[in-house]
């Protein structure tokens, strides 16, 4: 069973759009924390890429890219017990 | 400003189905993550902005740079085509990772070349800047590897027959950028000039280089 | 062939190979379901890159790999959609372990 993010050659027949937007500031975040936590050794560029595949095949179609990596990385901390699910929703619920 | 990347700061509304949704629910995760982080001490907000204002530094404006260099002095071009991580180190621009390269893909008469990562969306983020949106796309990672042509024509590029396209899918640590043929009639231009005729879209093959005006 | 590195490279610019298929086993790969199977031509060597599918695990002490820019006929890959004419081509970087010789 191909994975979802296994693009080349799949039929998505929708048309390219040529307009594109700059990033907003939660994308300009999530960028520069992928960046930073490599940098830091958190987790190298691989890792990240393998939980970013592991997303649900129709998930993954349905999400931005931006939201692909914000899945990842919050998944990769919580499995190398960097952080909890726990510690996340408690600064949510502070929102 | 450099307005030549047709990167136009507006919202689309075409919202194909595969690379529409998401958006307003991220936008409180990502916030969320970036709290637990600064509170558990695996980053500090310090170092989050300057990670940011690096990022943003570079735009196809480097890239530009780079290829009109390559258009004026035939030296620095051989050197790019035949190493070009090393021949932009002469200009100061270096990978972020001491393992990334760069491969500069010269265009001939008779061969076209594109970009794509079908896989994630591998991008040379170090000479050109955060990717856009399309490539990044579920549609163009899908169809750039089998109809490179139809690709070309929705970017409103048609190729003559005679002239062979030659796709190149990003799938490890090389980045590629493509060192497009200088347009005709540009021989008096200066190096100022010349930046301005390169798009980002002419760096990753999806476009030409615009024509100098006439007059 | 040796190159200025003192690397041992299987392959050399012009030989033909065969992509191998994946089982799936694997968890991270990145050799593209497309061109599995497929025969292309060995353009150049990029030298010796650490392989992909221990760094997603964090091993990154496993031997580095020769990693190859692979040429391919887009006739060859998508048979009813390219004529026979077409020279258009796509290029791949494909670590060793997945190139046979042909």
């Amino acid at each position: 069973m191909p994975k979802p993010h296994d693009l080349g050659g799949k039929p998505h027949f929708d048309p390219i759009v040529l307009k594109t937007t700059l990033p907003v500031d939660w994308e300009l975040t999530i960028d520069g924390i992928s960046s930073l936590l490599r940098k830091k050794g958190f987790y190298l560029t691989d890792e990240l890429r393998r939980y970013i595949e592991k997303i649900d095949p129709e998930q993954y179609l349905n999400m931005t890219y931006y939201g692909r990596w914000c899945t990842a990385i919050t998944n990769i901390l919580i499995e190398k017990q960097l952080i909890a699910e726990d510690d996340i929703q408690k600064q949510l619920d502070l929102l | 400003m450099y307005d030549n990347l047709e990167d136009h700061v507006s919202h689309s509304h075409q919202e194909p189905h595969f690379d529409s949704p998401d958006t307003s629910s991220f936008e409180k995760q990502v916030e969320g993550l970036k709290q637990t982080l600064l509170s558990k001490g695996l980053i500090t907000q310090v170092e989050l902005e300057e990670m940011i204002a690096e990022l943003d530094q570079r735009t196809p404006f480097d890239g530009a740079q780079i290829i009109a260099r390559a258009w004026t002095e035939r030296d620095f071009r051989n050197r790019l085509i035949a190493n070009g991580t090393k021949a932009v180190s002469e200009l100061g621009y270096h990978p972020p990772d001491d393992f990334q390269s760069l491969v500069v893909l010269a265009n001939t008469e008779f061969l076209h070349h594109l970009i794509v990562c079908t896989l994630c969306s591998c991008y040379p983020r170090w000479l050109l800047g955060r990717p856009p949106d399309w490539y990044k796309s579920i549609a163009y990672r899908s169809r750039a590897v089998s109809d490179p042509r139809g690709i070309l024509n929705e970017f409103g590029v048609t190729l003559d027959p005679n002239i062979s396209i030659r796709v190149v899918d990003s799938t490890a640590e090389v980045r590629y950028m493509v060192l497009p043929l200088r347009p005709s009639g540009t021989d008096n231009l200066n190096m100022k000039e010349l930046v301005g005729l390169i798009t980002r879209d002419s760096l990753i093959g999806v476009g030409l280089p615009h024509s100098p005006s006439v007059g | 062939m040796d190159n200025l590195l003192g690397h041992t490279e299987t392959y050399s610019a012009g030989d033909l190979v065969r992509v191998s298929y994946d089982s799936r086993i694997m968890e991270h790969v990145r050799t593209p379901l497309y061109i599995q199977g497929k025969c292309g031509t060995i353009v150049k060597s990029h030298g010796k890159f650490a392989n992909p599918e221990k760094l997603a695990y964090g091993l990154q002490s496993s031997p580095k790999v020769h990693l190859y820019m692979v040429e391919f006929y887009l006739v060859n890959i998508w048979t009813t959609a390219y004529a026979n004419d077409s020279h258009d081509s796509i290029c791949l970087d494909i670590f060793e372990h997945w190139l046979t010789s042909i």
